[in-house]
């Protein structure tokens, strides 16, 4: 796959053809085959950008954010952060890896333990990292910087005397004391209350402003990616289906996927007349041939493909630039297709 | 036959207190709401604004510390107070309810379909082919196939837990269906599934709906008037197309701003916070409770409590908007 064009920016995370699978198990053993989780995925981050990976349940993306923290081996392919391979890395190399790349997931009650502080919650990354300076000053201007003020006061609290909010500020403290390079947001907010919400989004982007990190934004939730994006990947099934810059790929969607997602995607103040895509979320362990968004595809159901139909079901579609920076995997698209420019009337 | 204009569902100046540390802490602190049939009204607040316990409430199904004064009238009867028998009698066939997290509604070691049957059987008075059909009927009407009803809890993905836990709240033909979050932690588009599905049900049944959610994306999907909730009141209500594109409380108008729309140039960047916590129900601040959070307070708002006025169709309490109306 071709590397993406050089914008001036390094990049500060580079993704090449990235597999990651699983042996899928029936119960009381027995193999049931292999699940490919993450099926061939490229893509570069650069420095400082706002990078936001969207899709349905199952379609990958929290396997390619585990797989770019190193905390799941790739099948093949690579991923590297500031030049460093985390797959090449042993011991005291591998840990330092592990600084650059920082993560906050979704859960904020699951991801502290119950039974530390604050304060230990903190400094646990610090002193495994080994990190120079006092240590009392790095966790309390980490704690600060993540909106916990005065610092001080917070020490000695626990996760469960903490609100949703202030727990999900912990762990991103926890994260930022490291001064990663780059931050993973496994859906930072799906979890909290509205208005906590917009406080934990702010944060984020102004700590990257701040911190100077680049951020990974993992979520299904699109309306989120347009408030942060710089730009957006789209999967579906383990591939990135459409990819480019959030303004356009939000606005003039070129796969039909990444359109049906935003006919679902709930707004505030407008009701819409949506077709809903059926069935469940699709099987990663039992991938269709050809395009795999096909069976569930409206422009295939609807004969809108029309020549381009016997692709569909028999050649899986390439990632290409289809609008200078815009790249999508869609032999319709590709072939001029439907180019209805917007599914949704455009925001007064 | 009731009249059919009248509420099914009235609360009237309802009060929920909890007894905290020998504090009495309202949780709910005079709300009057009313649903009529096939009404589909949504309840919106910051975890802790008392919606859940309102809900609650309606179903005499708080804790025993709690207290409750005003009134909660299902039909022509009164919840509040009301004995044991007439309460069970009253849920499910009267007011069921879909909670979050459906997994823990169901038990685990029985199969689904016969849950629903039991549900039905001990409410009403038919035979258990006649449970067992309509248990089918209700599977079929909330997308699950047929089949399914044989599988256990576990083998259903979140979607379709949410759909037995509807097709479940329906067995006894409710008038009246509360929805406590009925799509937090679902994915995008099992959420447009399932509020496809309570919209369609509400119009086939004639349902009253009450939906209870903090996420105002789902309300205007689903629901035709739209409360606020904040420290126990509703501090503004009006139609939901009205209230979440003009939003006139200062509380609502940050709410609204979480929600980013896209394709809206004014929703790319960061969204507005609110700054705070929703005040302790044991401590609440003089004045107006959302005051300390305001980015709008101004000189009564620390002393003097603002009551909920009628501005048209809007209903408000808040000063600012008080005197922008007069």
């Amino acid at each position: 796959m071709m590397a993406e064009g050089t914008r001036g920016n390094a990049a500060a995370l580079e993704v090449r053809d990235l597999e990651v699978r699983f042996a899928s198990r029936r119960l009381f053993g027995g193999s049931g085959g292999e699940v490919r989780a993450v099926d061939g995925v490229s893509f570069d981050v650069e420095s400082g950008e706002v990078f936001c990976i969207a899709g349905e349940s199952g379609c990958g993306k929290t396997t390619l954010g585990r797989a770019l923290l190193g905390l799941l081996g790739p099948h093949s392919g690579e991923v590297s952060i500031s030049g460093l391979n985390p797959a090449r890395l042993r011991g005291e190399e591998l840990r330092k890896f592990r600084r650059q790349v920082q993560v906050v997931f979704q859960d904020p009650m699951g991801s502290l333990n119950p039974r530390q502080s604050v304060y230990e919650a903190v400094a646990e990354g610090v002193r495994i990292h080994g990190l120079q300076g006092d240590e009392g000053e790095i966790v309390a201007r980490a704690l600060a910087r993540a909106g916990l003020r005065p610092p001080e006061r917070f020490f000695l609290n626990y996760p469960h005397e903490l609100s949703g909010g202030q727990r999900q500020r912990v762990i991103i403290a926890a994260a930022i004391a490291l001064e990663p390079r780059v931050l993973v947001a496994d859906e930072p907010v799906s979890m909290l209350d509205a208005s906590v919400r917009g406080e934990i989004l702010e944060l984020l982007v102004r700590l990257k402003d701040e911190v100077g990190m680049t951020l990974v934004l993992i979520t299904h939730d699109l309306a989120f990616a347009w408030a942060l994006a710089d730009r957006v990947a789209i999967m579906y099934l383990g591939k990135i289906v459409e990819l480019g810059p959030a303004q356009t790929v939000l606005t003039e969607p070129l796969h039909p996927y990444t359109k049906s997602l935003l006919a679902v995607t709930p707004e505030v103040g407008r009701r819409h007349a949506h077709e809903v895509l059926t069935g469940e979320p699709p099987d990663p362990a039992n991938i269709p041939p050809g395009c795999r968004f096909h069976p569930r595809c409206p422009v295939l159901r609807s004969g809108e493909a029309g020549s381009q139909e016997p692709r569909c079901l028999e050649e899986p579609p390439a990632l290409r630039e289809l609008v200078p920076g815009h790249r999508a995997a869609c032999h319709v698209a590709a072939a001029g297709g439907v180019r209805t420019r917007d599914p949704q009337t455009p925001h007064k | 036959m009731n009249d059919p204009g009248a509420p099914l569902l009235e609360m009237k100046d309802l009060r929920v207190f909890y007894e905290v540390r020998g504090v009495k802490a309202p949780a709910v602190d005079g709300v009057d709401l009313s649903l009529r049939a096939g009404d589909a009204v949504g309840l919106a607040g910051e975890s802790g604004c008392g919606k859940s316990t309102l809900a609650l409430a309606c179903l005499g199904l708080l804790p025993r510390n709690a207290t409750v004064e005003g009134s909660v009238r299902f039909q022509d009867t009164e919840v509040i107070g009301a004995k044991p028998g007439r309460l069970r009698a009253l849920r499910w066939a009267g007011i069921s309810m879909v909670f979050q997290g459906a997994m823990s509604a169901f038990n685990p070691v029985k199969r689904v379909g016969d849950q629903v049957v039991e549900a039905i059987l001990l409410h009403e008075d038919v035979s258990r082919s006649e449970a067992r059909s309509r248990m089918q009927e209700l599977f079929e009407h909330a997308g699950i196939a047929a089949r399914r009803a044989g599988d256990y809890p576990h083998e259903f993905s979140g979607g379709m837990r949410q759909r037995v836990m509807i097709a479940m709240a329906l067995a006894c033909n409710p008038p009246v269906v509360i929805a406590d979050e009925p799509t937090t932690a679902l994915d995008v588009m099992i959420q447009a599934q399932i509020l496809n599905l309570l919209a369609r049900l509400r119009e086939e049944r004639n349902i009253a709906l009450l939906v209870i959610t903090h996420d105002l994306s789902v309300l205007a999907q689903v629901a035709d008037r739209v409360a606020i909730m904040y420290a126990g009141r509703i501090v503004e209500e009006d139609s939901a197309s009205e209230l979440l594109t003009t939003p006139r409380h200062p509380y609502t108008r940050s709410l609204v701003g979480a929600f980013p729309v896209v394709g809206d140039p004014a929703s790319r960047g960061v969204p507005t916070g609110l700054p705070g916590d929703p005040p302790d129900p044991a401590a609440r601040p003089p004045g107006c409770s959302f005051h300390p959070r305001c980015p709008n307070a101004f000189e009564p708002c620390d002393h003097i409590d603002p009551v909920l006025e009628r501005h048209g169709s809007r209903l408000a309490a808040c000063h600012l908007v008080a005197r922008e109306e007069s």
